[in-house]
């Protein structure tokens, strides 16, 4: 069995900003594709593994090739060209969150992804904005397959972590919030209606990806009503103890303040997060320690020069 | 409760007058120093097996309700100077040690024997709090020694000039090296404060300290006397810090507002109040002026781009005065009852900013009750929420009323892009060099002024109707900007007004924010722009004073008579 070692979640934020940064994603678009990371690597691994593998794709990565065919008010739809799903998932899940906070449900299709597997994470991160989240994800065709869909599954309809509680799924069954989503993907009521009509997605947009290597994914949220509380500025009689404010997640139980993990908050509905922060994450110690070296290819070299460019001179002692 | 307004942000987030800002008791330091004592913690020295050099081991425990910490430290000697430095970089120390939850096993404390000089390739040891390591202070540790062996007490002023025994040159913690993430601290946790972890680490980093001059002068010398309790009390811990804190400002901008806006708080609730409404307040606040005062004059420290001690004291001499005068019963009746707003506001404009946020920070301790009430709050979710749904219009119209004064920045000017900040493969210490290409590495400045103006640019080019999530579909790379931008939106006191960039920037000023007033440090002094040298604990109360309970007035501490 490989060397396994526990790493923070900050150490796992800062490694993976590092290497991407070094692999030249460009800099605004670095910080979701850490969350992307970070919350496939807690849904079950790999996702470092995968990072390293896809490593030589990101460094030749070209943002300007995920197009948006088409923005609504029916199903989105970003080509993502063959590019990382580092930069086409989190562009899915804004718009898809946009069109939910404003129809009550926001479907979007990427096409022809490189590295849908981290697309798995998208559901926990619209969580995290108060939305409830499912993908479903279609492998591409290996070489040498003849023409027709690729399998078309829903993988990922809800992390088991993140499951909605009963009342969550009563609420979809019900019509309403769920209810437009459902009628804008031709849809009936209920929970396995929802989830066919997701599968019905997946193989229209594999109609649309014939020529995708890829494969492709169909990312739908549904606003439930339970909006992400947004920051008030604090005021004398607004300002409350930040337990007040946010709930513990169910992975911190007791605990009485929202808190602080390296400038992230943990959000209601984070028990991944929650369960991180607590144990650590689980990494092959060979893998951690490659990205580790590979991360630090974005510090400088130490030269004397260098060393003057911070405090006094190291022989001036205190 | 009746406030008076806060300051606007234009003003106070200015960099040198951010560092202007001094400590209160909303400084983690402080906060940390008064559950203590509110709690009466108990230190124990468990094990000092040290030989004449302070080469060894020694471990301290601490008793917070319900919990035991250990405090595990390996002594080692540095012989010759290009071993050591005040600075990060060092990979070897006078001492390095781990604040540990629970009883030291034998396993943890050999994993942390084995794992902390590697530092990042190091791996702490379950349960860890905190990785800390120090230095003998290279002008008084030995002075110390030599004076207790020869049996008698160093010299006081000696002791006022340097101020520590031990330098402190790292204090890690939530998550780095493998310890624990802050924010999965149990509710009753002793250190869930900000900074708390850190803090007592060095609390007890300066206990060590004492118990190893004494050693070493004992080795030496039977005639050697124990360390006076006035000097160990008046002496604090030693600390540098470099260019990572403005760093750390950058991207924490939730946790800076909202610690910036608790202390903003606490002074517009004191603000408001009468100032004859209590004239034992009165009589307090005259006697914290004193105390400042006298404290002031005998500060012997160098400062380059702050103010002097000496102008302060003056400044603190005709605050004074004006207070006897303000505070005499008007002899016209009818006018409003005079309050602290507007006595500050009385105050003449040539006052050193620095000195009348001295005075503000004395207003804080003579109203304990409002910080103390604030401090829980200052444990605060940090993440930045995106709105995606947001037509571009109204997040153009946020751009220019919040971010003004960054769009009216030139930085195309001459020196306006001249430094770049990166860090170093050396311990990964943050560097600001010269945008000339000798140095190597990848820009981690915050330039929030060109990020902003080149958002607005393309802002324009989008009908105002169109969602954030579409612009950003077309423009991915200015997604953090946005994201910043809207969940930074209504907040007051986030982002410094600076241009990090530029060559007359200042790092000290916002270095010594976060040392000053976040952290709790005294005597924050600037060197070579860049790096704050300052004491931690400077006056604190020993165990045996923790234990007991003493009032927590302990600041500003005079010359020890001895």
């Amino acid at each position: 069995m490989a060397d396994v070692l526990r790493v923070s979640v900050r150490e796992l934020r800062v490694v993976v900003e590092r290497v991407l940064i070094g692999a030249g994603l460009p800099r605004g678009c670095v910080p979701a594709a850490v969350d992307l990371v970070l919350y496939a690597e807690l849904l079950g691994g790999d996702a470092l593994a995968f990072l390293r593998a896809q490593l030589p794709a990101l460094e030749r990565a070209d943002p300007a090739r995920v197009v948006l065919l088409r923005d609504g008010p029916g199903t989105i739809v970003l080509d993502a060209a063959g590019q990382p799903s580092l930069l086409a998932g989190p562009t899915a899940l804004d718009l898809a969150c946009a069109q939910a906070r404003a129809q009550g449900a926001g479907v979007a299709v990427v096409l022809d992804p490189l590295g849908l597997p981290l697309l798995r994470a998208l559901p926990t991160l619209a969580a995290r904005r108060g939305l409830l989240g499912f993908v479903a994800i279609a492998a591409g065709r290996a070489p040498g397959d003849g023409p027709g869909h690729p399998d078309s599954r829903v993988v990922a309809p809800c992390p088991a972590a993140d499951r909605p509680d009963a009342s969550a799924v009563a609420a979809l069954a019900a019509p309403g919030a769920a209810g437009a989503m459902l009628a804008s993907i031709g849809g009936d009521t209920g929970l396995a209606d929802l989830l066919s009509a997701v599968a019905r997605q997946v193989a229209a947009a594999g109609d649309r990806s014939a020529g995708a290597s890829e494969g492709h994914c169909v990312l739908v949220c549904v606003d439930l009503g339970v909006q992400t509380p947004r920051p008030e500025a604090p005021a004398c009689t607004a300002i409350g103890p930040a337990h007040a404010a946010t709930e513990p997640p169910a992975g911190l139980a007791g605990r009485p303040h929202g808190g602080l993990e390296d400038g992230r908050a943990v959000a209601a509905a984070d028990h991944l997060l929650a369960r991180a922060l607590r144990a650590g994450i689980a990494i092959p110690s060979d893998l951690w320690w490659s990205l580790f070296e590979r991360g630090n290819e974005t510090l400088s070299p130490a030269s004397e020069r260098s060393r003057m460019d911070a405090g006094p001179p190291p022989g001036e002692v205190d | 409760m009746t406030v008076a307004p806060t300051r606007s942000p234009d003003d106070l987030l200015i960099p040198r007058h951010l560092g202007a800002l001094k400590p209160t008791r909303l400084s983690f330091a402080r906060s940390l120093t008064s559950r203590m004592l509110h709690q009466r913690w108990q230190i124990e020295r468990l094990r000092f097996a040290l030989d004449e050099r302070g080469r060894g081991e020694a471990l301290y425990r601490v008793h917070a309700p319900g919990w035991v910490l250990d405090f595990v430290v390996f002594g080692q000697e540095l012989v010759g100077d290009d071993e050591r430095t005040d600075r990060i970089i060092g990979r070897r120390w006078d001492m390095y040690a781990a604040l540990l939850e629970g009883e030291a096993t034998a396993e943890r404390v050999e994993q942390t024997r084995r794992e902390l000089p590697k530092l990042y390739a190091g791996r702490a040891a379950p349960g860890t709090l905190v990785w800390a390591r120090s230095n003998r202070s290279a002008r008084l540790f030995e002075h110390v020694v030599a004076s207790l062996s020869a049996g008698r007490q160093p010299d006081v002023e000696r002791v006022v000039e340097v101020g520590y025994l031990m330098r402190n040159t790292g204090l890690d913690a939530n998550g780095t090296f493998g310890t624990r993430s802050f924010l999965a601290y149990e509710p009753d946790h002793p250190v869930r404060g900000p900074y708390h972890g850190q803090m007592l680490a060095a609390y007890l980093m300066r206990e060590y300290g004492y118990d190893l001059a004494e050693h070493v002068a004992r080795s030496r010398s039977r005639r050697a006397v124990p360390l006076h309790p006035a000097i160990r009390r008046y002496l604090g811990v030693g600390n540098s810090s470099g260019l990572g804190l403005v760093l750390w400002v950058n991207a924490h901008p939730r946790l800076v507002d909202r610690w910036l806006e608790l202390r903003e708080r606490a002074l517009s609730m004191i603000k408001a109040k009468e100032i004859r409404g209590d004239p034992a307040q009165q009589r307090q606040l005259l006697g914290w002026l004193d105390r400042y005062t006298t404290y002031k004059s005998h500060d012997r420290t160098r400062y380059e781009h702050f103010t002097s001690a000496a102008t302060i004291a003056r400044d603190l001499v005709q605050i004074r005065d004006r207070l006897l005068a303000f505070a005499e019963p008007h002899a016209a009746g009818g006018a409003a009852p005079p309050t602290w707003a507007a006595f500050c506001a009385a105050l003449p404009a040539h006052l050193d900013r620095e000195s009348l946020e001295t005075f503000h920070a004395l207003l804080i301790e003579v109203y304990p009750e409002v910080a103390d009430a604030l401090d829980p709050y200052h444990v605060a979710p940090d993440a930045l929420d995106i709105v995606p749904e947001m037509p571009v219009g109204e997040l153009c119209a946020l751009l220019h009323t919040e971010y003004r004064w960054a769009l009216r920045l030139d930085m195309a000017a001459p020196n306006a892009r001249h430094y770049f900040w990166y860090k170093s493969v050396e311990a990964e210490e943050p560097r600001r060099g010269q945008r000339d290409g000798v140095v190597p590495g990848v820009d981690l400045a915050l330039d929030l002024p060109s990020d902003a103006q080149r958002l607005d640019a393309d802002l324009a080019a989008v009908p105002e109707r169109t969602s954030v999530a579409a612009f950003l579909a077309r423009f991915p790379a200015h997604r953090w900007t946005v994201q910043r931008l809207q969940g930074l939106a209504g907040l007051s006191y986030h982002s410094p007004r600076m241009n990090m960039l530029d060559r007359a920037f200042v790092p000290a000023h916002v270095i010594r924010l976060v040392n000053a007033s976040f952290y709790g440090l005294e005597k924050t002094q600037d060197v070579s722009e860049r790096w704050v040298r300052g004491i931690i604990h400077h006056g604190a109360p020993l165990p045996e004073e923790i234990a007991g309970g003493t009032t927590d007035d302990w600041m500003y501490p005079p010359a020890p008579q001895v």
